[in-house]
């Protein structure tokens, strides 16, 4: 636990258990027959100022897991805790209040702006909510914000269909910005867009991170996007953290054969060097009946007998932590006792 | 001629402000004394004041217009092409469409100005001996009925229950119809289920019979009866409609982004679910009024609705259907007119669904 | 499927029930009481009470009411008709068929009718045939039916000496029916049938026409639809293939919920023609307040439109694999 955040010694946000299960109903009475379990027993912490990268395969969880943390959905079991207090049970005016210290940036520029509000409501909604300023300073933060994410204050006006998609994601992050929050959830901000447009996006995001020291619980579905930005990274498999490691650390040295398949996939700029690729055969399972044991034995190019009957310890290795079988067996020397 | 245009309405809409305050105190005794059967006065009061709300809508509409406009002359001339003037565009390139919009437009003025353009007293009768049954004439264009009323003079002054009817029943089914399903696409889980079972079961009753039980029952044919009976038979559509419509949108990222930044109830409903619900729920209005217009219609046909002698176009295909194979065109007339109505709101609603919605936009 | 079917019947068990209640009390809420035909001014009150005796109303509501659920699940009986002096059950015994008899031709016409003209209107899309249908349809879902059925019976049976064709009214010819050869009774039911049904059947048939090409036209843009035809299949076959089959499923719901504007629409048009249905029996049980018989027409109209959405979602089940599967 102590190279955790190791970075800064304050933690900002600690994750202990998430649990987020959805009911499937059927039959004659809809009784619960089975749960979606979407995150299944998952803790993470990011310290004040540090991003972590979140990284998986579509439906493995990794949004669930970024709504939970804002409790946009509710948990099922779990404790979420924000500068020490725990969201999970939060009344409801309490939480609106902590509202102003994290935010979302949404992965689908078109979808998350109000077609029907211009640019200067969208951005200016959240300081109408929480009070802040009359009409004129208002619209002065707002301005002076769309200056900070790259937009021309003049379009303060304007409506979002008059924009591209690039701008639509800086609007998205304005909106986010305004009320100077400690911490945001970026969920998928730049798939997306363009390939052109993302790296203007992500980095206005690192400016905007070293500028006003914001935490980030980055979520992307590979891994070149993630590596830019954070500090450390996660590494999400069918709803459970496999990998989470610096992020160095992790490119330099992937343990789980799940991130060295996926590590596998990045294409590296170099023609000189030539990658072994690592495919995984076969689909991800579904959620709604994940294997047993390990998650992963299905599709692990490693994996063992004791994969399929028993799931694998956390294992710490200087702040390096990995959840497999094979891996422990490797390091520690011993088999993998059940 | 703008200007002569304007000086007209105000014109009417003095006269209309006369009427209103004239007929008030009339109009107030009538609803509170019992089963009085209401007048023409009634519908004057009713007009009028439809009339001034409209003038007022009218007013704020276009003054919101030019706001706008002044605002986009700021703008760059090469951004891209407003939402709003694509619609209009679209919508005037649909002839019929702007067919069925000048249709409901002469009906507005018809029943607005029935006193001046009436050649008779709707009511009055004439010699019964004399003047009975007579076919049309450049006097009487439609002949007169066995009262030896001016038909003619009756189908005009008819418009304004067709116009009263399909404006404040749509208006009432509306506005319940958009609470009621914005209760339950907002809730959802078993609010929801509750609130949409009770909607199938309102489904299912078939809406004429329901209506002439209560009315039979009641004995009350007042007008405010028929129209608050036919509002409230016709609100399911629109309420699965915007129940529909709001469960869409929560699935928004807008609608998260929102929650997220701490919106409250209201907020989230007001600001933006309900904006964005706004265009099916006028399209649906608009094709809505045509039905609440031809169940009226119907009860009037039966004996049911508004009451003699106040001329409806049902209660005058009612009055003459005895006629129809002798002086045929009383009936026929009278039909023919809410034929072309409720023709004129359909294309007008067609119209606007083609242009306000965009998957059908090339 | 089974739990699907069981389901949906189940829900319609409550469905009806609630019909029933708000029936029962919307009506006893009213003012007056259904005695009130027999009163005279200089009535005796202990007469008065004595009919309201013989006819149960002096009971408490909830005692009315609970009668009135076990009379109708047990012995499928409504009550007597003050007004008519008969049975409830007798008088709608009478007329139901009739009314069904109607509503079924009138539903095999707007069936074949709007489904044919959606169809051809959609696959010749923007030519003459496709605008003049759309307009003919448009003004026929814009007349009061009754108005259809006074233009119908002006045209063909008397107002126009030379297409008088129909009869104007009833269901048989009263005076010759008897004396007629079976062949010669079938001719008269179905000459004095036509021009009712078609009355009922054009006005719902441009609903359905609308709604049909609207839904075709939405099929026919679909990426499915273009494969097919980069597949190389005859248009023909591309349309009544390919499109049809989904375009069809959505009409069967329509139907279902078309049915209590069959049903409202049957009342106007049984009135224009004189046609011995329910319809008739309603608007004579309103001019005479005659409670017993409005619940039960209520009531059977309600139960006709819930079996028909029943059914209707239970031919959707099979036609659609997504919810048979579910």
């Amino acid at each position: 636990m102590s190279t955790e955040a190791s970075k800064n010694s304050e933690v900002l946000l600690r994750v202990e258990h998430l649990k987020n299960y959805f009911p499937v109903r059927q039959g004659l009475l809809s009784r619960v027959t089975a749960y979606v379990k979407a995150v299944d027993d998952i803790s993470f912490e990011i310290g004040v100022g540090e991003t972590l990268g979140l990284v998986g395969e579509s439906g493995c969880g990794k949004t669930t897991v970024g709504h939970s943390v804002l409790r946009l959905i509710n948990p099922t079991e779990g404790t979420v805790l924000f500068q020490g207090k725990d969201l999970t049970h939060l009344p409801a005016a309490e939480l609106r209040a902590m509202r102003q210290d994290m935010q979302i940036i949404f992965q689908d520029p078109f979808s998350s702006l109000n077609p029907r509000m211009t640019v200067g409501a969208i951005i200016g909604e959240a300081l109408a909510i929480h009070g802040r300023g009359d009409r004129k300073e208002r619209a002065e933060m707002v301005r002076d914000t769309m200056q900070k994410c790259g937009l021309d204050p003049a379009y303060i006006n304007r409506f979002p269909h008059e924009f591209s998609g690039g701008q639509r994601q800086r609007i998205g992050i304005a909106r986010a910005l305004v009320l100077s929050p400690k911490f945001i959830v970026c969920d998928e901000p730049v798939s997306a867009l363009d390939v052109s447009i993302q790296s203007q996006i992500i980095n206005l995001l690192v400016e905007l991170k070293e500028r006003y020291n914001l935490a980030y619980l980055f979520i992307a579905h590979d891994l070149s996007v993630v590596q830019y930005i954070s500090d450390r990274v996660a590494v999400m498999y069918l709803g459970k953290i496999v990998e989470l490691a610096d992020s160095t650390e992790l490119y330099r040295n992937p343990l789980h054969p799940y991130t060295q398949a996926l590590l596998s996939a990045v294409p590296v700029p170099d023609p000189t060097r030539r990658k072994q690729r690592t495919l995984l055969p076969g689909d991800v399972p579904s959620p709604l009946n994940p294997p047993s044991g390990c998650r992963f034995h299905t599709r692990c190019p490693l994996a063992i007998d004791i994969c399929k009957k028993v799931e694998p310890r956390e294992l710490d290795v200087e702040g390096h932590k990995v959840w497999c079988h094979v891996v422990e067996e490797q390091i520690t020397g011993s088999p993998p006792s059940s | 001629m703008i200007l002569g245009l304007f000086g007209l309405l105000v014109g009417l809409a003095g006269w209309h402000a006369g009427t209103l305050w004239d007929t008030l105190a009339h109009t107030l005794e009538k609803l509170f004394g019992a089963n009085v059967p209401y007048t023409l006065r009634d519908l004057d009061f009713l007009v009028s004041t439809l009339f001034l709300l409209g003038m007022l809508a009218a007013l704020v509409l276009y003054s919101g217009l030019s706001c706008q406009r002044i605002r986009q002359a700021d703008r760059t001339a090469q951004g891209p092409e407003r939402q709003w003037s694509i619609v209009k565009r679209q919508f005037l390139k649909n002839r019929l469409a702007v067919a069925g919009a000048l249709i409901i437009l002469a009906l507005y003025l018809v029943a607005f100005l029935c006193p001046f353009l009436a050649p008779y007293d709707p009511v009055e009768q004439g010699d019964r001996v004399q003047e009975r049954l007579l076919s049309p004439s450049a006097e009487h264009l439609l002949g007169t009925d066995r009262f030896a009323r001016d038909v003619f003079s009756r189908i005009i002054y008819g418009s304004r229950i067709s116009l009263l009817v399909g404006f404040l029943a749509m208006g009432l089914a509306v506005t319940l119809g958009t609470a009621v399903g914005a209760v339950a696409g907002y809730y959802g889980g078993w609010v929801d289920s509750v609130i949409m079972r009770f909607v199938d079961m309102m489904l299912s009753f078939p809406t004429l019979i329901l209506i002439i039980t209560v009315i039979a029952l009641w004995r009350n044919q007042s007008i405010w009866i028929i129209i608050t009976l036919i509002g409230l038979m016709s609100w399911m559509g629109v309420a699965r409609l915007v129940r529909g419509q709001f469960m869409a949108l929560k699935e928004r990222e807008f609608f998260q982004a929102a929650r997220a930044l701490g919106a409250g109830t209201g907020r989230l409903i007001f600001q933006h679910l309900l904006p964005n619900s706004l265009t099916p729920i006028i399209v649906s209005a608009t094709l809505r009024v045509g039905n609440t217009i031809l169940l009226e219609a119907s009860l009037s046909y039966l004996g049911l609705g508004v009451q003699p002698p106040t001329p409806s176009w049902g209660n005058i295909v009612y009055d003459t259907k005895g006629n129809l194979f002798t002086e045929w065109w009383m009936p026929l007339a009278a039909g023919m007119a809410i034929v072309i109505t409720v023709v004129g709101y359909n294309l007008l609603g067609d119209g606007l669904r083609d242009a306000l919605d965009p998957r059908l936009r090339e | 499927m089974h739990t699907y079917i069981i389901r949906r019947i189940l829900i319609s068990i409550p469905l009806l029930f609630g019909l029933l209640t708000i029936n029962f009390f919307l009506i006893h809420a009213a003012p007056g009481d259904p005695t009130d035909i027999f009163y005279n001014p200089d009535m005796d009150p202990e007469a008065r009470e004595n009919i309201r005796r013989i006819y149960g109303l002096d009971q408490p509501l909830g005692v009315q009411y609970l009668k009135y659920i076990q009379g109708v699940v047990l012995k499928f009986e409504f009550g007597y008709s003050i007004a008519k002096k008969r049975p409830v059950k007798d008088e709608i015994l009478e007329a139901l068929p009739n009314t069904i008899q109607l509503s079924a031709l009138a539903l095999l016409l707007e069936l074949s009718l709007g489904i044919g003209i959606g169809i051809l209107a959609a696959v010749k899309q923007q030519s003459t045939f496709d605008n003049a249908t759309r307009v003919t349809a448009l003004t026929f879902y814009s007349m009061p039916s009754f108005y259809l059925g006074l233009v119908l019976l002006f045209l063909f049976a008397g107002g126009v000496s030379a297409t008088h064709w129909f009869p104007a009214s009833g269901m048989v010819d009263i005076v010759r029916h008897e004396s007629m050869s079976t062949l010669g009774r079938l001719g008269d039911r179905a000459i004095h049938i036509f021009l009712p049904s078609l009355t009922l059947g054009i006005g719902a048939a441009a609903g359905i026409s609308r709604y049909m090409r609207g839904e075709l036209l939405e099929v026919i843009r679909q990426d499915y639809m273009r494969t097919a035809r980069a597949k190389g299949l005859t248009e023909r076959v591309v349309v009544f293939k390919h499109g049809l089959r989904n375009a069809l499923m959505p009409i069967i719901t329509i139907m279902g919920l078309s049915l209590p504007f069959l049903f409202s629409g049957a009342v106007i048009v049984e009135q224009v023609f004189g046609w011995p249905g329910m319809g008739r029996v309603a608007v004579d049980a309103a001019f005479q307040r005659d409670y017993s018989m409005f619940l039960a027409v209520n009531l059977i109209f309600g139960a006709m439109v819930v079996v028909g959405n029943l059914v209707a979602d239970i031919l959707y089940a099979m036609v659609d694999p997504r919810v048979r599967l579910s």
